[in-house]
């Protein structure tokens, strides 16, 4: 990110298409693997990555400057996923769509084996019990490894929501990882 | 280190500072990373808060969520559709031309003052010499039993022409179209150009091409298949039916004259332009037309054939009678090979 970016960006506008094929082979599957999380639909995912790429080189010349190209990517393929599914489910509002689908794939080396199958799945269900919106910060901030500038540009509101969104997630979450951690000292 | 207000419930020292630190910047970077003496010089002055600590970091380390990974097949699909609509956007924006850069239009103010230039030449040229038939070049390339030939298109589109089979087409290429003349079969790999369509005229099946790869089999008397490996294409019969290949599928035009579509089998339809020679439950007619065209020989049959023969292996760069010897291991036959003639007996069923 940063001044790569920046580059890589500039080279886009100014018609050079090998940095477009660089831009899509280095985002492809972050992008995929978002898109997917609010939809089970692959081929709608799979048809607007490809509506959202055709744009960016088509409507080139059109583009600002940016020295972060994930986030400008994440949310552009999100507003047309979630475009589509409203056209699909005839639905009123984007935030009645915005489900994220989000479940740990946890190792094996933070949770005793005997124990996994247990606390992962309620630890999914707490997962779960998060409001759709602090599971995608939540994903936006670990997974991706945005920083909250970038989620705010990508969830569109303003960085202090932000840390609100993160704030209450990471309340609700806590208890898992306290007891882990007790738990694993215990077993020490 | 940034303070998070939370007006929530009211919580113990330990659980305010765990927190704060899993939702602070650099702690997770320091995290992720290890490299800050910031947060080393912290923890060590404040050695009471280790668990609290230690438990931050777990939870952060824990933040891995199951994702689907994109199988790199599908990835130059999506790729290749994106080229494809590029290609077909920006044929449909070509025709406003106030969208164009100036250095756009300046390069092709040049490129037509160097084609005004040439085709003077050139028109010069022809009315000095005899000939006047001069500007179109027909070129064809045929294969006999046992040969393969790769060659280059002038446009850089790469053809590999299997055995018993021939090419025509004229240069240059007129019309803005590349139209090339099949007999036989042949692999394609099209270099894309969205000016220049890519045309194979295959007995009574067109397939049109914008930038891809497939294979067209056309034997006299038995139809087309035209299977497609990349990219996407058009197959269009006499009666203008026609139909859009994905990759992965086959077109068969057969006796029916109608298209038909199914999947194919990448090693039996493609692997020959590799060099591999595929069996796939094939009959004796299709072992022996395979062995003749791949080996140049003719290949005599005599004997009593078993009703339900069929035979399946995989041979690469094997000889002729490396494959006769693998045959005849689990069929009852003797075979002699003299020259370019090729006998096999069948023994008789007892």
């Amino acid at each position: 990110m940063g001044k790569s970016d920046a580059i890589l960006w500039n080279k886009l506008i100014t018609g050079d298409k090998i940095a477009f094929d660089k831009i899509y082979y280095r985002y492809i599957s972050v992008l995929y693997n978002y898109g997917r999380r609010f939809t089970r639909n692959k081929e709608l995912v799979d048809d607007c990555i490809q509506e959202l790429f055709t744009n960016l080189w088509v409507k080139r010349n059109n583009l600002g400057s940016t020295n972060s190209i994930k986030p400008y990517l994440l949310v552009s393929l999100k507003r047309r996923i979630l475009r589509q599914l409203s056209i699909e489910r005839k639905s009123v509002s984007f935030d009645q769509l915005n489900d994220f689908r989000l479940e740990y794939s946890v190792e094996k080396r933070i949770i005793e084996e005997d124990r996994q199958a247990i606390s992962v799945s309620r630890m999914n269900q707490n997962l779960a019990k998060l409001t759709p919106k602090q599971r995608e910060v939540i994903h936006l901030k670990f997974y991706e490894q945005l920083s909250y500038v970038e989620i705010a540009q990508v969830m569109q509101v303003e960085v202090k929501a932000i840390y609100k969104l993160m704030a209450r997630a990471i309340n609700s979450l806590r208890a898992d990882f306290i007891t882990m951690a007790m738990f694993i000292i215990c077993r020490l | 280190m940034k303070i998070f207000d939370d007006d929530d419930t009211k919580m113990s020292q330990d659980e305010e500072l765990f927190n704060k630190l899993v939702q602070d910047e650099s702690f997770i970077l320091w995290v992720y990373n290890g490299e800050s003496k910031q947060w080393l010089e912290w923890i060590s002055n404040n050695p009471d808060k280790n668990d609290v600590c230690e438990s931050a970091k777990r939870m952060i380390l824990s933040m891995k969520f199951k994702s689907e990974t994109l199988p790199n097949d599908r990835i130059e699909y999506i790729k290749n559709n994106i080229e494809d609509n590029i290609i077909i956007r920006e044929d449909q924006s070509s025709s406003s031309r106030s969208q164009w850069s100036s250095w756009v239009r300046r390069a092709a103010a040049v490129l037509l003052i160097v084609s005004v230039t040439s085709v003077i030449f050139f028109i010069l040229y022809n009315s000095l010499t005899t000939t006047s038939t001069l500007s179109i070049q027909n070129i064809e390339k045929s294969t006999h039993k046992g040969q393969k030939l790769n060659m280059n298109l002038p446009d850089g589109t790469k053809i590999t022409l299997n055995s018993r089979s021939k090419i025509s087409y004229n240069l240059p290429f007129k019309n803005n179209e590349r139209i090339v003349i099949l007999e036989g079969e042949a692999f394609f790999n099209v270099v894309k150009d969205s000016l220049r369509p890519f045309k194979v005229i295959s007995g009574e099946v067109i397939t049109t091409v914008l930038g891809t790869s497939f294979n067209i089999k056309n034997i006299a008397g038995e139809g087309v298949e035209v299977s497609l490996v990349s990219g996407r294409i058009a197959v269009e019969n006499e009666r203008s039916e026609s139909v859009i290949l994905k990759p992965g599928e086959m077109a068969i035009s057969g006796r029916t004259g109608k298209i038909e579509l199914s999947d194919f089998d990448y090693f039996e339809m493609i692997s020959w332009k590799d060099g591999v020679l595929v069996f796939n439950n094939a009959n004796l007619s299709e072992i022996v037309e395979k062995l003749e065209g791949w080996y140049g020989v003719s290949i005599k049959i005599s004997g009593r054939v078993e009703e339900d023969f069929h035979y399946t292996a995989k041979y690469e760069d094997h000889t002729l009678s490396e494959i006769l010897q693998g045959i005849a291991f689990v069929k009852d036959l003797q075979y002699s090979i003299e020259g370019d003639v090729v006998e096999i007996n069948f023994k008789p069923i007892k």
